[in-house]
């Protein structure tokens, strides 16, 4: 789908896009990035920003009730605008041309409100809106886009008001965007509306000029030259005399068509009435250029600035850009798709043993270095000496390849591990063999010891001990308990 | 024969609770990972695809620790045979896992093979605090029976006085493919850096993995410009926002004011809260919890004049202007309809403020608003540029230390208070803090363009928010830095 082939009223687009952003407000990123993606692969990144969210709009399915109904709403005040316009222009033209065959048209009157009057407001208009300083005026009046907001959003139908609102009660930008839109809307309804008038006013011209015999003729009170007026209606005349010279007066009609009222009363002056014919052609064209040309190209301008105003406010919409965004970046995604397994359970930690322990001072102990523990036999022996005042029956080397040690008389066991040594199954059978062979009620003592940067025993991190007392409570011996090591002598329980 | 692919596949294999879980969550940016001071707690193979647009680059598997290294080698060997030579390590191993796929002794075995006979490399990981034992050398010999080209990790954890024990002793089992890599502390850069490294491992992986490395610095950047634009539209809403209440004839107004203070302050705190959670939700953290002081506009001078005690230079004196900042009315949609219900224009009283910016509250004092039917009492939004200034140095030091915080990090995320680290905006130069100023003043008067300027001020400024040697995050007082 190419991005500038999308087609429909962008002010329905920017009112549904509205919505859409609300709502993907809450959705999920991921979702979000997937359903983008895909729409990317199907658009042409052609085109502006605007047309490329107005395409997204449509590839995404978006509701697009609401934008629909504003839409018509807006086309159907300005169908009533040109049309009301149309019918006040024309019987302004049906009661300034009213000529009953008494006293002619007075062209200056006709000109005074098809032409100069028009003309005047049109100044006025352009003027308010390049003067900061008095378009500010006209905010500080409350003529704001707060202001037009309100208007539009009275016009919308009730049942897209509401989620309208929360649409765009989600953001200030919001108000301040669609206020802005609403303003060149409203003044496009305003432009059309003159617009009609003005071609009432020419159709209504052409038609009385065609269909019955008008005449004009001019009075004042000021003592102007007939040459003053023909240089008026010259500089007036300036766009179409070099096309249609006859539709401009000449010097000798504005002599002859000069009306004084009191001299036509008392029979004094004489006007003829196919002389005074010859100027419906200059008020027809005065109104044409003068009234319809200028309301035309403000329309189209107004027109241009709404369909901008518009295609602004969708870029800057609040979440316009990430839209944009995932629709021209590529997705990154690191993160697995599998949700993470269940964790074993695990028994609380042991501080030590659970059940009745015999006595551990001058039993018989085993010694185990499992793993390559870093301790020497020397040092193993004398710890076990200075914790339980016992001599070691013997000292074996487990976990490295060795066979599974033969007891003895031993019935305490003391296993010596390092405190970063890895908590393997392996471990866990070894010391259930232990246990087979002492018994049940027998001491194990599962002794942790630290490494100083020097390789010589020191006394490990309080944290590996937890972790080592977690591992060791999963295996379920209730006569294992967990030390640290290097240690002072044992007065009964744990250190 | 292990399978052949050309998808990089690496499985972090290595002694239970070493820290390869934190690996795999560090450079999976995942935060669901698991992890844990208890062994044992990953159980099953995970994979972790890195995906762009749905084309896959490479890709992680976490994998459970060996638990039976010695019985698993001495099975292997025995199975070996008279003739069987180097050539056929593999199938023996192949054979061992088909043997042991029911055997819940070998579990763990046969779920870290896998992936390995499946073609992926193998990132052995080793903790740099524990003293080299040839315990595990039975885990070496087993990984270097599958033939698959591997890699050396070597996990610091806090001290680590081994590890170049450690690196000598690897270069015998992985030539010179060995790497230290702390995942708690590995910033963007130094993961990147990893995966170069994983380039060398096979001649045929060098080219997906090439594209997912630029792949990743290409979307690194565009995750800072998006979390630029979230933090620009955080300062719009937080600007922006307004409360207001009814005003009866009778009354307290004090009493209201207050109220109304305390309504405000929690708005902001939302906005605020939701704004972090966007950025966060852009660096992939969703369930990241943070410990930082409240915004709070309750002790109006009081917070005034420190926030401007610390802001304050002679370059923000001279810019920072009065309360008010332009002209036209600040209707809140809920205004509009009340204001119009009977066609009349709302009228708005005028603020108060900008009297002087030293003195000049962050918010504008609450402003009566004369609506058909009665009266209200409504504060804000803001029209003061150092309210905004501070919202703004909040949320970038918030996003500095998200972006630098690494997916093993665990634990809550600890935002220093104000004043205990130098605001992200006395960083900048001068022409930068003078567009800075003109875009919150822009922000402040409504402009529309005003947050994407906003934006691109941060990302040009910040462009590499996790860069640890960019200087302006620096811890002035006592307070930790996040974690």
């Amino acid at each position: 789908m190419d991005a500038t082939s999308v087609r429909g009223s962008a002010l329905a687009d920017l009112v549904n896009l509205s919505r859409q952003l609300h709502e993907d407000g809450e959705a999920a990123d991921t979702a979000l990035w997937q359903r983008d993606r895909a729409v990317a692969q199907s658009l042409t990144q052609t085109g502006s920003e605007a047309d490329q969210l107005r395409a997204w709009l449509h590839a995404v399915g978006a509701d697009r009730s609401a934008g629909s109904a504003v839409a018509a709403r807006v086309a159907l005040i300005t169908f009533a605008a040109a049309v009301i316009g149309l019918f006040v222009g024309a019987s302004l033209a049906r009661w300034l041309l009213h000529y009953d065959g008494d006293h002619p048209i007075s062209v200056v009157n006709v000109l005074l409100a098809l032409v100069v009057l028009p003309w005047g407001l049109v100044v006025l208009l352009i003027g308010l809106a390049l003067t900061p300083g008095l378009r500010s005026l006209g905010e500080q009046a409350g003529i704001d886009a707060g202001l037009w907001l309100a208007l539009a959003l009275r016009l919308a139908p009730a049942r897209v008001r509401e989620p309208l609102v929360q649409a765009l009660a989600r953001s200030r930008q919001n108000l301040v965007l669609f206020g802005r839109v609403a303003r060149w809307v409203v003044l496009r309804w305003s432009q059309t509306f003159a617009l009609g008038l003005s071609v009432g006013v020419f159709v209504t011209t052409l038609w009385l000029g065609l269909g019955r015999d008008l005449a004009f003729a001019w009075s004042s009170t000021l003592d102007w030259p007939p040459r003053v007026i023909f240089k008026l209606t010259q500089v007036v005349s300036t766009p179409w005399r070099w096309v249609w010279p006859d539709a401009a007066p000449t010097l000798e009609l504005i002599e002859a068509s000069r009306y004084w009222r009191l001299e036509q009363a008392q029979g004094r002056q004489v006007l003829d009435p196919a002389t005074l014919a010859r100027w419906w052609p200059f008020v027809l064209k005065c109104t044409l250029v003068w009234g319809v040309l200028p309301r035309a190209v403000l329309l189209a301008a107004v027109h241009g600035m709404a369909r901008r105003s518009t295609a602004r406010a969708i870029v800057r919409l609040p979440g316009a850009a990430d839209v944009l965004d995932r629709l021209s970046r590529r997705h990154v995604r690191l993160q697995s798709s599998e949700p993470e397994s269940a964790r074993r359970e695990r028994s609380a930690s042991i501080p030590g043993p659970s059940a009745e322990v015999e006595g551990s001072a001058g039993r018989h102990w085993a010694v185990i270095l499992w793993g390559g523990a870093p301790v020497s036999e020397s040092w193993a022996r004398s710890q076990l000496q200075q914790r339980w005042r016992s001599e070691a029956e013997r000292v074996v080397h487990a976990g490295g390849g060795e066979d599974a040690p033969a007891w003895g008389d031993a019935d305490a066991a003391m296993v010596i591990v390092a405190a970063r040594a890895p908590q393997q199954q392996e471990l866990a059978e070894h010391l259930a063999a232990v246990r087979e062979a002492l018994g049940p009620g027998r001491s194990i003592e599962l002794a942790v010891v630290g490494v100083d940067a020097a390789r010589r025993p020191a006394a490990p991190r309080p944290r590996d001990v937890a972790s080592w007392r977690t591992w060791a409570g999963s295996l379920g011996d209730p006569w294992m308990r967990v030390v640290a090591l290097p240690s002072g002598p044992m007065e009964g329980g744990d250190d | 024969m292990t399978e052949a692919t050309t998808t990089p596949m690496f499985a972090v294999v290595g002694p239970p609770n070493y820290g390869k879980s934190s690996i795999v969550a560090t450079l999976a940016a995942d935060e669901s990972v698991e992890i844990s001071d208890v062994s044992g707690t990953t159980v099953r193979s995970r994979r972790f695809p890195m995906v762009v647009d749905r084309q896959e680059l490479y890709a992680l598997w976490d994998t459970p620790g060996f638990q039976r290294p010695r019985q698993t080698l001495a099975w292997l060997r025995e199975h070996r045979g008279a003739d069987a030579g180097p050539a056929d390590h593999p199938r023996i191993v192949r054979a061992f896992v088909e043997a042991h796929r029911s055997d819940e002794r070998f579990a763990a075995e046969v779920e870290l093979l896998t992936p390995i006979l499946q073609g992926a490399g193998i990132l052995y990981v080793m903790d740099g605090s524990a003293p080299y034992s040839r315990s595990y050398e039975d885990e070496l010999e087993v990984l270097r029976w599958t033939g698959q080209p591997r890699i050396a990790l070597i996990n610091p954890f806090d001290e680590a006085p081994y590890v170049g024990e450690w690196e000598a002793a690897f270069r015998q089992h992985f030539a010179n493919n060995v790497v230290v890599f702390n995942p708690l502390t590995a910033d963007f850069q130094r993961r990147l850096d990893l995966l170069e490294a994983f380039k060398l491992m096979d001649d045929a992986w060098r080219g997906s993995l090439q594209r997912a490395i630029d792949a990743l610095r290409r979307d690194r950047t565009d995750r800072h410009a998006r979390s630029a634009r979230a933090i620009a539209q955080l300062v719009a809403d937080a600007v922006a926002a307004s409360v207001q209440q009814g005003l009866p004839d009778r009354g307290d107004r004090g009493q209201i004011a207050g109220q109304l203070r305390q309504r405000y302050e929690a708005k902001l705190r939302r906005i605020e809260q939701d704004g972090r959670q966007r950025v966060e939700a852009i660096y992939d953290y969703r369930r990241l919890q943070r410990d930082e002081t409240e915004l709070t506009v309750g002790e109006q001078d009081l917070f005034a004049q420190e926030q401007l005690r610390w802001f304050s230079g002679p370059r923000w004196r001279q810019v920072v202007r009065g309360a008010t900042l332009g002209g036209g009315a600040a209707m809140g949609i809920d205004a509009l309809f009340g204001g119009l219900a009977s066609g009349v224009p709302t009228l708005i009283g005028a603020g108060v403020g900008g009297v002087g910016a030293l003195v000049a509250p962050l918010v504008e004092k609450a402003r009566l608003v004369q609506l058909p039917g009665g009266r209200v009492l409504r504060v804000g939004p803001s029209r003061n540029i150092e309210f905004a200034r501070v919202v703004l140095n909040r949320a970038m030091l918030h996003r500095h230390l998200v972006a630098r915080r690494t997916h093993a990090t665990r634990g809550v995320l600890h935002v220093p208070p104000a004043g205990q680290t130098t605001p992200w905006d006395q960083t900048l130069d001068d022409a930068t803090g003078k567009a800075l100023v003109r875009t919150l003043s822009g922000i402040l008067r409504d402009r529309t363009d005003a947050v994407k300027a906003l934006a691109e001020v941060i990302r040009t400024c910040d462009p590499d928010a996790d860069d640890p040697g960019i200087g302006w995050f620096q811890q002035t007082g006592t307070g930790r830095p996040g974690n």
